[in-house]
């Protein structure tokens, strides 16, 4: 079953143009077992930065444990190397949770860069002997927060879309039509 | 076939006027069904933003309770713009020249309106 057909395609794209491949999934399955006694640290600091601005605390202030324990599942899932169309769904899912709690784009993205950054730190650090495995596990976690932020992006931008006809009362393909005419001049 | 037909009731109207320099007949979605344009005007353009303010005409005059939709006239210095429905899924757009006598114009686009509607 299909999620939503231009979804799918653009998700082919995404593939094919990044390498998220089964390599991918299976470096992943098999790093696993090392990174998952890192997953709880990693998350503790992970909210310790986000709390420290008083701009994103404010978005967490009174949840901060249940969230710890939804990223910890999330970041598990990152390394399940099972990316089909449950993980997609579920990495929307997230997207339009973050876009119903009003999370603005600029807390994903600047969430998605720290563990873009974290990540292969910590790997570098638990594969030390083996320079190549680290970097292919490196590569394979940064294709997949890349997917992850697209699909959590694709929501937001459903949501803008989807408020901008409700208010205007343009179709999907009118709005899509006036988005592709080329800039005068 | 159908865009002959298109292209008749359009030529017909744009024959109507010596004030009328343009007419087309745009899908709601903003495509073009049949234009008399000038060379100079990008069909994709004029498609896209008569369907859009014929569209946000629409929402304001149900927002701001002042019923169905009749028409939307832009008046700019070189001239006007008139949108109209044609049935339910087109949009009739014509372009006059500034000193145009509206009161014929609205008439003889109404006309092609209903024939576009028709034909559609």
């Amino acid at each position: 079953m299909s999620i939503d057909e231009n979804l799918d395609e653009e998700l082919r794209i995404f593939k094919k143009v990044s390498g998220l491949s089964e390599n991918d999934e299976n470096t992943l399955r098999e790093a696993v077992s090392v990174i998952l006694p890192h997953i709880g640290p990693l998350t503790e600091t992970f909210y310790e930065q986000l709390t420290a601005e008083p701009k994103t605390a404010e978005y967490i202030e009174g949840r901060v444990d249940l969230l710890k324990k939804t990223h910890t599942q999330w970041i598990e899932a990152l390394f399940s190397g099972n990316y089909d169309e449950a993980f997609i769904e579920s990495q929307l899912r997230i997207g339009r949770t973050h876009v119903s709690a009003k999370i603005p784009p600029l807390f994903v993205a600047s969430s998605m860069s720290y563990l873009r950054s974290a990540f292969p730190k910590l790997i570098n650090q638990e594969f030390s002997n083996d320079e190549k495995k680290a970097g292919d596990i490196s590569s394979s976690v940064l294709r997949v927060l890349d997917l992850c932020q697209y699909l959590i992006d694709y929501a937001y931008e459903q949501d803008r879309l989807k408020r901008l006809t409700d208010a205007t009362g343009l179709t999907r393909p009118l709005l899509e039509n006036l988005i592709a005419l080329k800039a005068k001049g | 076939m159908r865009a002959d037909l298109l292209n008749s009731i359009l030529s017909d109207l744009n024959g109507s006027s010596a004030d009328i320099e343009a007419s087309a007949v745009i899908s709601t979605d903003g495509l073009m069904m049949a234009a008399m344009l000038p060379s100079n005007m990008d069909e994709d353009r004029v498609g896209a933003m008569g369907a859009a303010m014929l569209s946000l005409g629409d929402r304001t005059g149900q927002e701001l309770n002042r019923g169905s939709l009749e028409q939307i006239l832009i008046k700019g210095d070189n001239g006007y713009v008139i949108m109209t429905h044609a049935g339910k899924d087109a949009v009739i757009s014509v372009l006059t020249k500034p000193d145009a006598r509206l009161g014929l114009i609205f008439l003889d686009v109404k006309r092609a309106a209903e024939a576009v509607s028709k034909v559609l």
